[in-house]
């Protein structure tokens, strides 16, 4: 209670405490008030007659209803939250599923598998899965149903399994993660009653002219983003830190509508993505300036030779899968490297005969062509980011 | 089942204790009623109807004896009263028009106050009207919410809270005049 309040509540006792003094003290009237003959009798049957609620079960029956409200709220708050969570916790678990048997495998000597999406130029590697892991995949909670059309995987190259038995199934039946639109995971089972997991790897890029593969399509197909809104946020990071003393990378991120909305289009939108080791038969009319550019300075090259001009751009969709861009910034000139899921993590994890290969040197590298004036932009943009450039 | 039975002693109790107030405060009652309806018949309806009134809100009731009970008994026969006044067909009596204070209610100068301040705040309470004076000695002194006096007095919940604050606000006034 407030000073102000407490001061007028005493003076207000003063006050009727005297007032009362001379009400009920006084011999006034009401000594010889008298009552009408049977009052008394009216007002003692009216008190028997009363139904006199407790206030407190009033303030029971209120909390109780508040805290039955309460409890509705964050039931119904929490299994909204876990529905929206679900996709995002079957992506995790997977991810963290597919590494740990990824890992269990390079131990032992093995390498995922490299398949093809039937129909598609979508390049998966794949891990096979033993009882064990077949057991944790479904007890996970991870939903996944059949793909639409009895999808298939073409296997193209089988792990190499220094101990274990080859297996020889061509044909893997796919079944996407369920509740979203992205085909970045797959769970892939034989005739056998195999089960493998697959991860997107890259696009084939053997096709030419109008089946070649654009930024604008990978965005949609595989990642689920026809727009910003499909993204969660936008990461922009340092390849390596500025030193050890200061390790940080992050350099910006991009949640606001525009900001998400300006990065899609710019890199994403109506830009070709090109084969950057592809022969020259299959180029078609590409023009040769950032190819060959390209030929002289890869992103491998990149980021052996100038660590400190290279960037990655992680564009991460609702599910919480990211589209890795590296990005190699060279006073104006700017080349962005498409698909760089593997210089995130581990890049060497391709054991063979006590030979250390690299996954990536499977998959395919491929840029995106910008034009002059777009290498400008995207220069300055970055410079921006990184003020300390 | 035993939460029942836990209510209904708490029924009868509060019974016991409306009736104990009836024994020591009837005729008390009988004369607030009466100094504004002078017609007995009137005077007792308005004080069975207070005795209904104080069964909804039992639990500000304090012991019998407290000056604050007697205020706030007094004061819910008083509008018992008005509400019969008005409906006997003077609706448009105003509050102060229909009450008039009993003589000798209170006098300033029998009041001690050994802190200055307090005494000035006294002095700005009685020179309050008296509707302002009820609904801030029911909030302040009997610790009812505005709800509850809206319930004991017969006014709108709305009228009551903007009387507690526009009360407030004239005991300022009256106090900075002082």
């Amino acid at each position: 209670m407030r000073k102000e309040d407490r001061l007028i509540k005493e003076a207000f006792e003063v006050y009727q405490s005297a007032g009362v003094e001379g009400l009920a003290g006084g011999k006034g009237r009401g000594e010889e008030m008298e009552y009408t003959e049977g009052f008394e009798d009216r007002i003692y049957r009216c008190i028997e007659r009363l139904h006199i609620t407790n206030p407190r079960q009033k303030a029971r029956r209120l909390y109780l209803g508040i805290l039955v409200l309460l409890v509705v709220c964050i039931s119904g708050g929490f299994l909204a939250w876990r529905q929206l969570y679900k996709p995002v916790r079957a992506t995790k678990q997977f991810a963290a599923l597919f590494s740990e048997r990824q890992k269990e495998l390079a131990e032992a000597g093995a390498a995922p598998g490299i398949a093809y999406e039937e129909g598609s130029s979508l390049k998966y590697e794949f891990v096979y899965l033993d009882d064990d892991f077949s057991n944790r995949l479904e007890n996970s909670g991870i939903s996944y149903q059949k793909a639409e059309g009895g999808l298939k995987m073409q296997v193209q190259e089988y792990p190499l399994l220094r101990e274990e038995e080859v297996r020889d199934s061509k044909e893997w039946e796919v079944y996407r993660l369920s509740d979203r639109e992205s085909k970045y995971y797959y769970v892939l089972k034989n005739g056998d009653g195999d089960v493998a997991l697959a991860r997107y790897a890259g696009v084939r890029l053997e096709k030419t002219g109008e089946e070649r593969a654009n930024m604008e399509r990978i965005c949609k197909e595989v990642y689920g983003i026809a727009s910003a809104k499909d993204i969660r946020s936008i990461t922009l990071e340092r390849y390596q830190g500025r030193s050890s003393a200061e390790p940080d990378k992050l350099m910006a991120v991009y949640t606001k509508e525009e900001d998400k909305e300006y990065i899609l289009s710019f890199f994403c939108q109506d830009n070709k993505v090109h084969g950057a080791w592809e022969s020259e038969e299959g180029l078609g009319d590409v023009s040769w300036q950032p190819i060959d550019a390209l030929k002289k300075k890869g992103w491998k090259e990149a980021v052996e030779e100038m660590p400190e001009k290279c960037y990655l751009l992680a564009l991460e969709n609702r599910y919480h899968e990211n589209f890795l861009m590296g990005i190699v910034k060279e006073e104006e000139r700017v080349q962005v490297f498409v698909d760089m899921q593997q210089q995130r993590g581990n890049t060497k994890y391709y054991m063979s005969n006590d030979v250390v290969m690299d996954v990536g040197s499977d998959i395919d590298v491929y840029c995106v062509e910008l034009s002059k004036e777009e290498q400008q932009e995207a220069a300055e943009w970055i410079q921006k980011a990184d003020k300390e450039l | 089942m035993g939460r029942k039975r836990k209510e209904s002693a708490w029924e009868e109790q509060a019974k016991q204790r409306l009736e104990e107030i009836y024994r020591a405060y009837g005729k008390l009652m009988m004369r607030v009623a009466m100094d504004i309806l002078h017609q007995r018949e009137d005077a007792e309806d308005a004080v069975q109807n207070s005795i209904i009134s104080m069964a909804r809100h039992m639990d500000v009731i304090g012991k019998a004896e407290d000056y604050r009970t007697v205020s706030y008994i007094c004061t819910v026969v008083r509008h018992a009263a008005i509400d019969i006044y008005r409906k006997k067909g003077k609706q448009d009596a105003s509050y102060e028009e229909v009450f008039t204070e009993p003589a000798g209610q209170f006098d300033l100068e029998q009041v001690i106050c050994e802190e200055e301040g307090l005494g000035r705040i006294v002095a700005a309470i009685n020179k309050l009207d008296a509707g302002y004076r009820e609904v801030l000695s029911l909030f302040y002194l009997n610790e009812l919410s505005p709800g509850e006096i809206a319930d004991v007095l017969n006014r709108p919940y709305n009228t009551i809270r903007s009387q507690i604050n526009r009360g407030r606000k004239l005991l300022r006034q009256s106090l900075k005049d002082f």
